[in-house]
């Protein structure tokens, strides 16, 4: 096993796709700062808003002049948006193309039928899919922390926005690797890069939300509502601070059937497939 | 004791044997009730149309496939997981990443098998003669390349028995040589077993020593390559009334002893084709009815075609 981790993580370190995606979420984040800080200039009024045709709003209202976005910003909002926008659909699509990439140039016979069980491979291979999740969330979570302290200032370096920013980073760490497992889960059943993108763009599109609403619809007779334990909407509704042990535990328990489920489900079809 | 050590070294004289192995997609039966059988130092042709169900065998006996029915045997042994590590595998096109440069392919393989020895990776690029292909990425290799990167990961672990499908196809004559030198080489000097496939039959009729011939998915014929020969041997056919006096007159008044009888009324003679007039007229002279009189004999390819149906 550890050898195949071995395998799987010198294949990373050479991937060209790991490293195109690392700088887009490095981009994303400080494309928003960048956003945030233009905003910031019309607020203050070092810039007319409309300047060349660009007009900010706030909740669809000029905003406020004279205060500062970044004093009615905590460093944890600015990660939420990022996770939920940039990290879940560029791992989410990163992770296809490790998957089906294995199938698409037939690396996967290499390692299948040589003495491995499949299981082991499967492990080892998911296993890289959600540490390079983990990788990605980390790396929007420590520079959107940076990016932070430059643009908020001191607020961020508080011991208990800080702590609050650690816990916010663990809970949703655990729900983009949740999700991703199930991407690359579907990415290993279908073997098809277009099924995977569809499945990325469901999620973080929040086509996969509406379907779980509707479910809320139809169920709503036996009081249940699956759509308060579905990832993407526990992302939205993972608090920045303050946080209640009622979603602490919801978000766990879904992350840990969800998990639980698709790497189940996963591990079984890669057992009974023919490799390609 | 005794005897139980004879039971397992004949079985291991079988590098891989198949026991009416099966593979059905749907109502198709892909592979059918095959039942093959590969002696150690084998270069074992396996020849078959496309869809003939050659890959489909080939991928179940290397663990990509599992089979439907019917069994599979080892190096003598059922525990197919651990045998399997002493299989080297070519199947359809090599698993390679193409951004990677043909050393670090082979450095993902032995991480991945954790061979310690670091050299072995240089060591085995030198083997198939892509020592010097540098910084060169992998998408920018020739197809010959390609196919040799792929015989070397799947050598990379020493395998005793190598299962390649179809590595000459796509090649230039030249690539086409290296390859079947590389096989010659593997099997002689390192005594590796090879079942492989190919379509082109006359460069696979050069390196076998045995062949099997599948069609819709059923081994329809196995032999030696010896018996190819003979069965290929051009000779004169004779249709004859009487087989056992023509055999005398063979013998006697034109002394030729090499010749069979493969059916009841059917003569064939082997050598003195140059003196078949001859041999007609000694026949017919004494007394023996000729029916039909005809110089007969096949190259390696037509014998194929007729076998599949091709003809």
């Amino acid at each position: 096993m550890i050898n195949l981790l071995n395998g799987e993580w010198y294949k990373l370190g050479k991937s060209r796709s790991f490293l195109v995606c690392c700088i887009c979420i490095v981009a994303s984040v400080c494309l928003l700062y960048g956003m945030l800080f233009l905003v910031d200039e019309v607020q203050k009024g070092n810039v007319e808003n409309g300047t060349a045709g660009v007009f900010v709003t706030v909740d669809g209202q000029e905003p406020l002049s004279g205060q500062s976005v970044f004093e009615s910003v905590t460093v944890g909002e600015i990660l939420q948006n990022i996770m939920v926008v940039f990290v879940v659909l560029i791992s989410g699509i990163f992770n296809i193309i490790f998957v089906v990439g294995e199938y698409g140039n037939g690396a996967m016979k290499n390692l299948a039928g040589k003495g491995y069980s499949r299981g082991k491979i499967f492990a080892a291979k998911h296993m890289v899919c959600m540490l390079t999740t983990e990788i990605m969330v980390l790396l929007s979570a420590i520079l959107n922390y940076a990016l932070g302290c430059i643009f908020i200032g001191k607020a961020c370096l508080e011991g208990a926005v800080l702590k609050d920013y650690v816990i916010y980073v663990l809970l949703i760490s655990a729900l983009v690797v949740a999700i991703n497992s199930i991407i690359a889960v579907i990415s290993e059943i279908s073997r098809s890069l277009a099924v995977g993108i569809v499945v990325v763009v469901c999620v973080a599109g929040g086509i996969s939300s509406l379907l779980f609403n509707a479910l809320d619809l139809l169920l709503h007779n036996f009081s249940v509502q699956p759509s308060s334990y579905w990832l993407t909407n526990l992302m939205e509704e993972c608090p920045v601070s303050g946080f209640e042990t009622e979603i602490v535990l919801r978000i766990v328990i879904s992350v840990v059937v969800w998990f639980g489920v698709s790497f189940a489900a996963g591990m079984w079809h890669f057992h009974k497939a023919d490799i390609k | 004791m005794e005897k139980s050590g004879i039971t397992e070294r004949k079985s291991m004289d079988y590098i891989l044997k198949t026991n009416n192995l099966t593979k059905t997609y749907g109502k198709t039966n892909a592979v059918d009730s095959v039942s093959i059988h590969v002696k150690r130092g084998d270069i074992y042709g396996f020849i078959g149309k496309n869809g003939a169900g050659k890959t489909t065998f080939m991928r179940m006996v290397a663990g990509l496939a599992a089979p439907t029915r019917g069994e599979i045997e080892l190096f003598g042994k059922r525990d197919l997981e651990k045998q399997r590590k002493r299989i080297g595998t070519l199947i359809e096109n090599p698993g390679i990443y193409p951004n990677m440069t043909a050393e670090e392919n082979l450095e993902v393989i032995r991480r991945s098998f954790g061979i310690t020895d670091k050299n072995a990776v240089k060591d085995m690029l030198a083997f198939v003669g892509l020592g010097d292909t540098g910084r060169k990425k992998v998408k920018n290799f020739s197809m010959g390349m390609k196919q040799r990167l792929g015989i070397a990961i799947s050598l990379f672990r020493n395998p005793d028995f190598l299962i390649l499908d179809e590595p000459i196809n796509g090649l230039d004559p030249a690539g086409i040589k290296e390859i079947r030198d590389l096989l010659l080489k593997l099997n002689t000097e390192r005594n590796i077993t090879i079942l492989i496939s190919s379509h082109i039959l006359g460069e696979l009729s050069k390196i076998a020593t045995r062949y099997g011939i599948i069609k819709g998915g059923a081994l329809i014929e196995e032999f030696a390559a010896e018996e190819l020969s003979e069965k290929c041997r051009r000779c004169q056919k004779l249709a004859v009334d009487n087989a056992e006096l023509a055999v005398t007159i063979l013998e006697e008044k034109l002394h030729i002893t090499e010749y069979d009888v493969p059916e009841s009324g059917m003569l064939r003679v082997f050598g003195h084709l140059d003196e078949s007039a001859r041999v007609n007229r000694e026949l017919i002279t004494g007394g023996v009815e000729v029916r039909e009189s005809y110089l007969a004999g096949q190259d390696l390819e037509a014998y194929f075609m007729d076998l599949l149906g091709e003809s």
